[in-house]
């Protein structure tokens, strides 16, 4: 993993990056070496849509059930901190995460590892 | 003391348990399989019969004369994600009670391959076992009752998302009339796993009702509640089964048929409704199970069951 951020927009105007084990908003943390964050420790999973779009993101357990949904506006990025519809911190585990942004939608699994 | 005190003692200690623990959950840690539930939208804790329904209802376990085999896959997938879920069990009666060992998977394998430069060459293998014993009284009387012993074991590719942990489920089964059933199961009670990052996981505990009905016209009509620790009541379910008798006279067969039909309707998180079918085809000691879940999240699921018992069926 030894794109930049800034390379993996360029090279993906059609729908942006995504971040495991980035740390808080703002930040300008490049990816982890393996698609999981920690929630305990400030880590979020982020995706940063092109200039032009926002972001939906859906996430569902391996139950197939909704645990999170966020949608954000024109040139935002949005981002999953780990908690359920509740607030609450979901369990360590694999997620399926579902993200729509530009003219694209990809869905991939991620791990909470707290 | 004699088999019957045994028996007893036993059914006196589930209520005791049941009881005392009274109380509730989802937990993503175990999922509920079997072709049969899902062809009647998971209106099952009533209408379980044999080792495809111990996740719903352990009593389950009890409706074996003598000994069944079963064994089951799905896969769920959404564009290149596919998760995969596959069960395998045995059952048999020893004296008076019915033992059964069963296990099953949930696993996910995926790499990042094309998605963005930044995760090019990510990849993710993940892996969910929960092994079921299940300990039934097994007497085919108006009332069954059962214990499953659950233990979760996860693996996975990625450092520190491993565990293992341990739980129970109760069930009873009783009939309140020649041609109703009424089921309850408390489930994932004192379930947790513990993480090899060092957190321990609670699993919240669930409770399922539910009854069936045979209908004047021939259905089997069954609904079920689920009420989870966390979300309260989570979802409600109904469904509809009919067993025919197909002939062929010229070879003198005979093909027991069923079909199915459910509505699952989730009263929590995205509170939608998905449709169920299904149908069942018996031949000799071999039961196949096929079922169609729509599904609104990800591609509709297909589930095969096949289920062999060691005596003929009971119409």
């Amino acid at each position: 993993v030894d794109a930049s951020l800034a390379d993996a927009l360029a090279a993906s105007k059609d729908f942006g990056v995504v971040v495991f084990g980035n740390k808080g908003p703002g930040s300008s943390s490049t990816n982890s070496s393996s698609p999981r964050f920690d929630p305990t420790q400030g880590e979020t999973l982020k995706v940063i849509p092109p200039q032009s779009s926002g972001a939906t993101i859906k996430v569902f357990s391996l139950k197939d059930e909704l645990v999170f949904e966020e949608s954000s506006l024109t040139g935002q990025e949005v981002e999953w901190d780990g908690s359920d519809l509740n607030g609450s911190l979901v369990s360590t585990g694999v997620y399926v995460v579902k993200v729509t942004s530009g003219n694209k939608t990809k869905t991939f699994p991620v791990a909470v590892a707290k | 003391m004699t088999l019957s005190d045994n028996r007893v003692v036993f059914k006196a200690l589930v209520l005791v348990v049941v009881t005392f623990f009274a109380y509730t959950s989802t937990a993503d840690a175990a999922v509920n399989w079997g072709a049969t539930a899902r062809g009647m939208g998971e209106a099952y804790v009533a209408s379980a019969s044999g080792l495809e329904g111990i996740s719903y209802n352990p009593a389950s376990g009890g409706i074996i004369e003598k000994g069944e085999v079963v064994s089951s896959v799905s896969r769920s997938s959404q564009n290149s994600v596919k998760v995969n879920y596959g069960t395998i069990g045995a059952g048999m009666r020893v004296r008076d009670y019915n033992h059964s060992l069963v296990v099953n998977r949930t696993s996910i394998s995926h790499n990042f391959n094309n998605f963005d430069l930044t995760t090019e060459g990510l990849s993710l293998d993940y892996s969910k076992d929960v092994y079921y014993y299940n300990l039934a009284t097994g007497s085919k009387s108006d009332h069954e009752f059962a214990i499953n012993l659950k233990y979760f074991s996860v693996d996975s590719s990625l450092t520190g998302v491993t565990a293992s942990g341990r739980g129970f489920d109760l069930g009873y089964l009783t009939k309140l009339s020649d041609r109703t059933r009424f089921g309850v199961a408390a489930l994932n009670l004192a379930a947790s796993r513990d993480w090899a990052t060092g957190s321990e996981e609670t699993i919240p505990r669930e409770i399922r009702a539910g009854f069936n009905h045979e209908a004047d016209f021939g259905w089997l009509v069954a609904g079920d509640v689920v009420h989870h620790e966390m979300d309260g009541l989570a979802s409600v379910h109904l469904g509809m089964e009919r067993w025919w008798i197909l002939e062929e006279t010229d070879f003198e067969f005979e093909y027991p048929v069923a079909f199915r039909f459910g509505l699952e309707k989730r009263l929590v998180g995205q509170k939608d409704a998905n449709v169920s079918l299904g149908f069942s085809l018996r031949r000799n000691k071999g039961n196949f199970t096929y079922a169609y879940q729509q599904r609104s999240n990800f591609d509709n699921r297909h589930i095969f069951g096949y289920t062999t018992s060691f005596e003929p069926f009971v119409e």
